[in-house]
């Protein structure tokens, strides 16, 4: 082995090969392992660095000062929600970001069902993306990541069915002889001029719904052999329907003490349905307006949240840190930030790399 | 360099902002640059960086005269890539990281974990470093400085120079020693 090997590793031009080469012959014995850090070493030494702008700098220790002040905020109070006061630009940003939502964002395609010869759009918002959209009857509906609408495009019609994966708050216009219909995998929601959330995602095994306005009713779609008997559900309430088997129950339920009553309704003869009363609403709907809400929420669940919030995948590596529960609201926090934050309440340690994450104790 | 900068560690110690400023100003960039060489991440670099800084203010209450904070700084980065480090190592044996990219990780593992980290801030071996580097044969300075400070490929090099592989990794070798013997001296 000549130290050629290692002038090109230090170059960064060993092939494979080489690399492994050059790997067996540092670990053969101490005399190589020396010779190569040495080497290593002397090349460190004579980094001259000085790429970076005096404006990069002052951009940087923004992002410092920024972080120290965020962790100062934190540490003896409960919410990580970053105190910030906010100056009329900032505001004038957030109205031009929602315009934004409307027409930037979301992928939109023209679909033709043979059956029923209707035509459809759909929309998909991708990890770390919403869409917000505005129906021709002046219906509004706001489409969280990672999920997938199908209207129709003729809204004229005495039930108007929209399909969706994923989640969305609908703000249905009143039309007195109309019904909109949102299909979920298992469940129907029927509405009336009302405002609520739906959230259905496949891997979650449950169908959400939670009402601010109006009122709905739940009827099975096809699938859903828990719900024996349509359900009315009145404003303030939220609905968790069970649609695997095999989901676990969810952190809102398993806390029996958390927000308000919850029953078991008899009429139902299922275990599967839960409704808590006199929810706190906004906690479910306010990811429209930007915010990222958690009450109480295991971590497990959470890492799910911030994974489609900020289009990353989060590995856990410690089982204890699974069940640790938060309490918080992320605005404009990136996720470093937010990382940052949910680290200071309940230390653990994290990496990022590009969009993904390692959670360790 | 930072030869004619003084630290004023009393200021940062009562929380003075400016005087941390001014720490950040002449040592971020090196610190940056100094992880980048191991972790090979400009991203996760200027992480480490940040967060090597953010430690430093922490921990400020407890700085005394004594306190050498270009080691602290230097110290807390190469901890704090070492555990990167680690994770990525396990990690990259299992996901689409390219075999090469896993065993140059491994490579730079090795070289973090014995590193004398005190070549890197002390101000009189950063000084006879460069010194070194300035006192090099024209032309062996040249490719070094090509290589290191310009980022350029040893064929790059040979093809810019019209001289071949051989003689361009001459030329890194001999320049390597001398900085090693300067190091040596300097310990």
């Amino acid at each position: 082995m000549n130290e050629s090997l290692i002038y090109r590793y230090l170059n960064g031009e060993l092939e494979e090969k080489e690399c492994l080469e050059l790997l067996d012959w540092v670990n053969a014995n101490e005399t190589n392992r020396k010779t190569f850090t040495d080497i290593k070493n002397v090349w460190i030494s004579a980094a001259k660095p000085e790429q970076m702008t005096q404006a990069e700098l002052k951009t940087e220790f923004g992002r410092l000062t920024a972080r120290i002040a965020n962790k100062d905020n934190l540490s003896g109070s409960v919410s990580i929600q970053a105190k910030t006061k906010h100056s009329i630009g900032y505001y004038l940003l957030r109205i031009a970001a929602v315009l934004l939502f409307i027409y930037g964002t979301g992928i939109t395609y023209i679909y033709l069902d043979d059956n029923d010869n209707q035509e459809y759009y759909d929309i998909y918002t991708r990890r770390g993306e919403k869409s917000q959209l505005v129906l021709s009857d002046g219906t509004k509906i706001w489409i969280n990541s990672d999920s997938h609408l199908r209207y129709p495009t003729n809204m004229d019609k005495s039930k108007v069915i929209v399909q969706l994966e994923g989640e969305a708050y609908f703000d249905v216009a009143k039309m007195k002889s109309r019904k909109f219909v949102v299909r979920t995998s298992d469940v129907d929601i029927t509405a009336l001029g009302t405002s609520f959330n739906v959230k259905s995602y496949q891997e979650e095994g449950t169908v959400e719904t939670t009402l601010e306005e109006g009122k709905i009713q739940i009827t099975d779609a096809k699938g859903a052999e828990n719900l024996r008997k349509s359900l009315v559900i009145l404003p303030n309430q939220r609905v968790t329907i069970y649609t695997n088997p095999e989901a676990e129950i969810g952190p809102a339920e398993r806390d029996e003490s958390e927000g308000g009553d919850r029953v078991r309704i008899e009429e139902i003869e299922s275990t599967d349905v839960f409704i808590q009363k006199q929810a706190n609403t906004s906690i479910y709907t306010s990811w429209k307006d930007g915010l990222l809400q958690f009450r109480k929420v295991r971590f497990e669940d959470l890492a799910l949240l911030l994974e489609r919030w900020y289009d990353i995948s989060i590995e856990i590596n410690d089982e204890a840190i699974r069940d640790w529960r938060y309490t918080g609201t992320f605005d404009k926090e990136t996720i470093e930030q937010a990382l940052h934050a949910l680290s200071m309440s309940m230390p653990f340690s994290y990496t990022i790399v590009k969009n993904q994450v390692a959670i360790n104790k | 360099m930072e030869e004619t900068f003084r630290i004023d560690v009393d200021r940062i110690r009562k929380g003075d902002e400016n005087a941390f400023e001014k720490v950040f100003h002449a040592y971020f960039e090196r610190i940056c640059c100094f992880a980048r060489e191991y972790v090979c991440d400009w991203e996760v670099a200027r992480e480490l960086a940040q967060e090597a800084f953010i430690r430093l203010w922490e921990i400020r209450d407890n700085l005394d005269d004594g306190s050498d904070i270009p080691a602290l700084l230097f110290t807390i980065t190469r901890n704090n890539a070492l555990n990167y480090m680690k994770h990525l190592t396990v990690r990259q044996k299992y996901s689409d990281y390219t075999k090469q990219q896993h065993l140059e990780s491994q490579l730079n593992l090795i070289a973090l974990s014995d590193l004398q980290v005190d070549i890197l801030f002390r101000n009189d071996m950063q000084k006879a470093i460069h010194q070194a580097v300035d006192e090099l044969p024209d032309r062996c300075k040249e490719v070094f400085i090509m290589s290191r400070h310009l980022g350029m490929s040893y064929k790059e090099i040979a093809q810019k120079l019209k001289i071949s592989g051989k003689t361009v990794e001459n030329h890194i070798s001999e320049a390597l020693k001398r900085l090693r013997l300067k190091i040596k001296q300097n310990m």
